[in-house]
């Protein structure tokens, strides 16, 4: 498990030292420095990472079909967001106002997915942790399965958030 | 030795450090500021500066705004690059009159948000006026640099909101230790003070001149700020988005720091204070923070300053085109710089030997949304489909510009590879281009308005039933009516293909509903719908 804040404190420090303007410091050590940072702050990396250091096989790219529950709450909402955002933009007050009650309704999907997500989520770090705690023995089935699954959920917050900030920026809210 | 320059749109400064300070330099007047304007006199050698401003009318100005966009921009012909050599040459030559020795190498700010294309244009601009460029810097970290150079014990997140001359930079920054590390960065670079100087001369009926000391007028003319208010939101969604993609909030700022002579403008203060909460910090002199930036930067290149290291970023996702003309993201915006990325391309035909590949900038889905670096080819050794493979390598580098590598998986080989331009379209291919936009919107322009109106209708008609509907009740038996009779009016003009009176129908319409407009929204906002 990794703490954001130390994680943070500790690449700081070490990107002052491994940038190529320090001395000491160059191009190759500075972009294995992003890397190792990327892989640590993205626990579906960690443990693919993790699960490769083993010998284990993760499962591919996605681990297994995404959770199917989930599926189809946040591809509904992501797609009701994309067809409203093609609308081009309103002409009279009254179009607007109309539009302003399908916004609503909108943006409401996107929150009801996305705190769907993240209850998901913070139900897997959970299970991450004890397994964590359980370590090395810890079933490595179920730590593929969890990875794969952790991706679908991490690119799934990534597009509701984006989604969600392009229907506030488009209302000028 | 490595000096320090802003070469700005509207001004532009060189410095160095000394015994541990940024120092500015001055020209023979003796100041620190000189203007971009360079005069091509009729007879003799173009003039730089001060003495150009006088003969502004026959000087080129904002040269900057041309950068990598255009291949001309002087009365002969002359490049963006050219012309700002010429601002460079001047201030290498103060440079070395101050230092006493010459002057070679130098670190030159860039707006945050310039393409690879306006930064290799800079960079080239630099060792025209006979400079090694070491560094190209964005402008929003220099300033943050200059805020931060005496507070590096101390822990903070802070906003640059960069308003100069002809480009708006907003960057997110985490100081921490020394370390100055670039959270996320957004911009315009056609938006500055010069388009709010056109706004206020446009309105008024002024020159630009008159136009710019209005604006800094210390009595406020609420005409004038009408006017410039609207230029001014453009900055608010830039604003937004960049807090976005740093995963911050408003709240999460310690300061948000001012820089560049526009946010002078009291109506740019007030916007920013309102947008981000807090009274802006303007600690910063607004013309020399950036300069003093680079100095800095150029002292941490030789040593001079130690214990600072900048992490800065891509302000740009780069890419290549595929399929269906979309847009491959290869390293997306904000990464933090050096980077790069690796792609895999193989032969879709036996035998193939070349490919040609069109490298992107933007944030846009297509290809064509986005700006294109240039094309270029990779060479196949003859084989199977499928079987001849090149790896090519995109790396940006520390000043943000893109090198590409391309190694043939067979013979191990790598090669380095020369993007060549796109921006190659001359003055009058440009002209050409413009001319046949305009022709072809004047066609039809009478058809072209009946289909808009008629698209207004269709928006508007729908919309006016689900706001009756909903507010059900609370909409009187006479208002109804009213309403009923403007919708009528609507359709019958559609009808007999009346332009005029579809247009005066559509007015009086819209004008009708804004009150029921305004109860709808109060209603869903009150979350009674």
């Amino acid at each position: 498990m990794v703490d954001a804040g130390t994680l943070q404190e500790n690449y700081l420090r070490l990107a002052a030292a491994a940038h190529p303007d320090a001395t000491g410091g160059d191009v190759e050590k500075f972009r294995a420095l992003q890397e190792a940072r990327a892989v640590l702050l993205d626990p579906a990396r960690r443990l693919r990472h993790l699960l490769e250091l083993e010998g284990a096989d993760p499962a591919g790219p996605g681990g297994g079909p995404p959770p199917a529950d989930l599926f189809l709450e946040v591809a509904g909402a992501l797609e009701a967001a994309k067809n409203f955002l093609k609308r081009p933009a309103s002409q009279s007050a009254i179009a607007r106002a109309a539009q302003a009650a399908e916004r609503a309704a909108v943006v409401n999907r996107l929150e009801l997915a996305t705190a769907a997500v993240e209850t998901r989520w913070n139900l897997r770090e959970e299970r991450l942790r004890e397994l964590d705690g359980r370590w090395p023995d810890a079933d490595r089935a179920e730590l593929a399965r969890l990875a794969g699954e952790l991706v679908f959920l991490a690119r799934w917050k990534r597009e509701l958030r984006e989604r969600n900030f392009q229907i506030r920026a488009q209302s000028g809210a | 030795m490595i000096v320090g320059i802003d070469l700005g749109t509207t001004n532009s400064l060189i410095g160095a450090m000394d015994s541990g300070f940024p120092v500015l330099f001055a020209d023979e007047t003796g100041r620190r500021l000189t203007p971009s304007v360079v005069w091509f006199r009729p007879d003799g050698p173009p003039v730089v500066g001060g003495e150009a401003l006088a003969h502004r009318d026959e000087a080129v100005t904002s040269v900057k705004r041309l950068m990598g966009r255009q291949k001309n921009a002087g009365p002969h012909g002359e490049s963006p690059e050219e012309i700002s050599a010429l601002i460079l040459k001047k201030l290498k030559a103060d440079a070395e009159r101050a230092l006493g020795i010459a002057v070679t190498r130098a670190v030159i700010t860039v707006p945050a948000y310039f393409n690879d294309s306006q930064r290799a244009a800079t960079k080239r601009a630099g060792e025209l006026a006979g400079f090694t460029v070491e560094r190209l810097l964005a402008e929003p970290t220099a300033a943050a640099l200059a805020y931060g150079l005496d507070r590096l014990g101390e822990k903070s997140r802070v906003a640059v909101y960069d308003l100069g001359g002809g480009t708006f930079d907003i960057s997110i920054l985490e100081l921490s230790g020394g370390v100055f590390n670039v959270l996320s960065t957004n911009g315009d670079t056609q938006l500055g003070g010069d388009d709010l100087d056109r706004a206020i001369a446009a309105e008024f009926g002024i020159d630009l001149e008159e136009a710019r000391r209005r604006k800094e007028a210390p009595d406020r003319d609420p005409r004038l700020d009408a006017v410039c208010r609207p230029i001014i939101e453009r900055t608010r969604a830039l604003c937004l988005r960049s807090l976005h993609d740093a995963h911050l909030g408003v709240g999460d700022l310690d300061e948000v720091i001012l820089v560049g002579g526009a946010t002078r403008f009291p109506l740019v203060r007030e916007f920013v204070r309102e947008l981000f909460q807090r009274e802006p910090n303007i600690s910063q002199h607004p013309d020399e923070a950036v300069a003093l930036g680079a100095v800095i930067q150029a002292g941490i290149l030789e040593g001079a300053v130690q214990n600072v290291t900048l992490l800065d970023v891509t302000p740009l996702s780069l890419g290549i085109e595929t399929f269906g003309g979309l847009m491959n993201v290869l390293i997306p915006r904000n990464t933090t710089i050096p980077c790069k990325a690796g792609e895999m391309f193989t032969n879709a035909a036996a035998n193939q030997t070349t490919m040609r590949i069109s490298v992107l900038q933007g944030e846009r889905e297509m290809a064509r949304d986005n700006w294109k670096l240039g094309e270029f080819e990779i060479a196949f050794t003859p084989a199977p489909r499928g079987q001849a493979r090149v790896g090519v390598q995109f790396e940006i580098d520390a000043s943000g510009l893109l090198h590409v590598l391309a190694r043939d998986i067979a013979t191990g080989r790598d090669t380095r590879v020369e993007i060549q331009s796109a921006v190659e379209v001359s003055d009058e291919a440009v002209e050409k281009m413009l001319a046949e936009s305009l022709e072809h919107a004047f066609e039809d322009m009478d058809d072209r308005q009946f289909t808009e109106a008629c698209l207004k209708a269709d928006e508007m008609l729908p919309a006016v039933d689900t706001a009756l509907q909903r507010l059900g009740a609370e909409v009187t038996e006479d208002e109804r009516a009213a309403i009923a009779g403007l919708v009528e009016k609507v359709r019958r003009a559609r009808e007999e293909r009346s332009l005029r009176k579809l247009k005066t129908a559509l007015n009086e319409l819209d004008k009708a509903t804004e009150p029921l407009a305004a109860r709808l929204v109060e209603a869903v906002m009150e979350g009674r719908l």
